[in-house]
């Protein structure tokens, strides 16, 4: 008999790890700058339009299906119809990528632990980061070696993974009990600080001041979208296998929405940890706060370490504080995208899950490496780039579709309604069938004139042919094979067995 | 800071935590419920497995 499916501890143990996944880096370095230069506080008027008509109806799906299905992404579309499966594996894959690549950004974390010890950044803290810590080659042509520090912060990550998810989701239910409070808590602490230095307050002003004559502009409310869609951890499997160790009973709609807004609260929350030290760095450097305003990789690793070697008292401290808020924040959304990955293999094989977990870590660790050389910077963004504006594009609006007319929605929705705390209306399959596939395929053809237009960045073809598209088909084709291989049970058939 | 700053301020804090605070109370109420009920035996893929 086969063994039963593993159940998560708690709802609360689910919700956290929901969370979890979904709050990530991109919450404090992206969430802020994109409010900021797009209207300040009046963004949040297309960020909660979106949040409602787009990510909670989408989160609310991921988690539906696999718990309706109680199998991760490749077998739970491979249910609707047998060869979306394929398509299923191919999401799968997309996390399997993802977290390969941003386990990089831990491994700088890792590094700059380190040297916020003694705020080795100096006051030149960018050519630091790109020469020092980095190494960095000129292009992506020039790969070079592994950088040794770099190797030892991937290997420690690639080994936290291993010890949280090698007993599967009982493991990782208490893990998140710690790993999601814990940057929570120190964004509290790293906001007090904030707001106690001089100059806090004009930063703030910048961050919520509304600018309502920017709503006009449709390119607001798309970045809104997307903003929403990739700060959800959506469209890459993690919320269906998540969903799928959900027991049958259990309620969805509600959890979907706990998630969603504690996701936005904590991004909200960080815009003002973020900009209270971004206008305090501005009045020591006499500037303007929209001067030392930035996002992404040159906000964790040169804006904030300046403010941080700045600070009147206890610098160690607040660099230490704040590079474990990354590593905290970061971590759960990597050990979720690696199980998002390897639940497809524990359900169609029966595969433990400790040793898919050390078999993935032990086959990602060392492909990781390649982003970890000189001309990894390159490579890392070029394979981000692909995955997100491609990849989880494709991914999601594909999932709309698929969910919206291949598959008996308002049943679906009926039997969410079923043990649902919130009832869900007609509002959710238009939202399904129209808004946020419409908006998605506006985002994929932008991107896409774009990329043929004018290319990304000033990478040669050849690099985003290999590490875009590459990264992207490759994944078609690893899920083409995945899926072609019979199942456990197809193969006792195949000797005769019952 | 502006009033629009302060205002743009409560109206994130209610939407945001407003509304977060509003589904934990209907998490709390259901707490009797067996949310988390174990599968009985290992599913099918679903009614829709075609």
């Amino acid at each position: 008999m086969a063994e039963a499916r593993e159940q998560w501890h708690s709802r609360a143990a689910f919700i956290m790890a929901a969370v979890g996944s979904a709050v990530g880096l991109g919450n404090v370095w992206r969430f802020p700058y994109v409010a900021y230069s797009s209207g300040g506080g009046a963004f949040l008027i297309p960020y909660f339009v979106a949040l409602f008509t787009a990510g909670i109806p989408l989160l609310i799906l991921e988690m539906g299906l696999g718990q309706r299905m109680q199998r991760g992404a490749p077998l739970a579309f491979g249910a609707i119809r047998k060869p979306l499966q394929w398509f299923g594996w191919w999401v799968a894959g997309l996390s399997a990528a993802i977290v390969i690549y941003y386990t990089t950004i831990l491994a700088w974390s890792w590094a700059y632990l380190w040297h916020s010890l003694t705020q080795a950044w100096g006051n030149q803290p960018e050519t630091f980061f790109f020469e020092t810590v980095l190494r960095s080659s000129e292009g992506p042509g020039e790969i070079g070696w592994p950088v040794g520090p770099l190797v030892i912060g991937m290997a420690l990550t690639w080994l936290l993974i291993y010890l949280i998810l090698r007993k599967g989701v009982r493991s990782v239910s208490k893990v998140v009990m710690v790993t999601v409070p814990l940057p929570m808590l120190l964004l509290a602490v790293l906001l007090v600080r904030g707001l106690t230095l001089p100059g806090a307050i004009d930063g703030i002003r910048y961050y919520l001041t509304p600018d309502f004559s920017m709503l006009t502009d449709w390119r607001i409310w798309l970045k809104a979208y997307g903003q929403i869609f990739f700060s959800l951890s959506l469209a890459s499997g993690v919320m269906i296998g998540y969903g799928s160790y959900l027991g049958r009973k259990a309620e969805v709609t509600n959890s979907a929405l706990i998630t969603g807004l504690a996701n936005c609260g904590t991004s909200f929350f960080a815009g003002f940890v973020v900009f209270s030290m971004l206008g305090y760095l501005a009045h020591v450097q006499g500037v303007a706060v929209p001067d030392v305003t930035t996002s992404g990789s040159g906000l964790a690793f040169v804006t904030f370490p300046t403010a941080i070697s700045q600070l009147p008292t206890l610098n160690a401290l607040f660099g230490v504080i704040f590079f474990v808020t990354l590593l905290t924040l970061g971590i759960d959304s990597a050990f979720a995208l690696q199980e998002a990955f390897t639940t497809g293999f524990h359900d169609k094989w029966g595969i433990h899950p400790e040793k898919l977990a050390r078999t993935f870590v032990l086959i990602a660790f060392p492909i990781s490496l390649v982003f970890v050389t000189r001309g990894g910077y390159f490579w890392f963004d070029i394979v981000d780039k692909w995955i997100c504006d491609f990849g989880l594009v494709i991914s999601g609006l594909a999932q709309c579709l698929i969910v919206g007319f291949l598959y008996r929605v308002r049943e679906f929705r009926d039997y969410l309604n079923e043990q649902s705390e919130v009832r869900l209306g007609g509002w959710w399959i238009w939202a399904l069938r129209y808004v946020t596939p419409g908006v998605l395929a506006v985002i994929l053809v932008a991107n896409l004139l774009e990329e043929i237009q004018v290319g990304y960045e000033d990478y040669p073809r050849w690099a985003t042919l290999i590490g875009g598209w590459g990264t992207v088909l490759l994944w078609g084709v690893l899920g083409f094979v995945l899926w072609r291989r019979p199942q456990n049970s197809d193969r006792a058939k195949a000797r005769g067995e019952d | 800071m502006p009033l629009s700053a302060w205002l743009m301020l409560v109206f994130g804090c209610a939407i945001l935590y407003g509304g977060l605070a509003w589904c934990i109370s209907i998490a709390a109420r259901q707490r009797g419920r067996n949310v988390n009920a174990p599968t009985e035996s290992p599913s099918p893929a679903g009614p829709e497995d075609r």
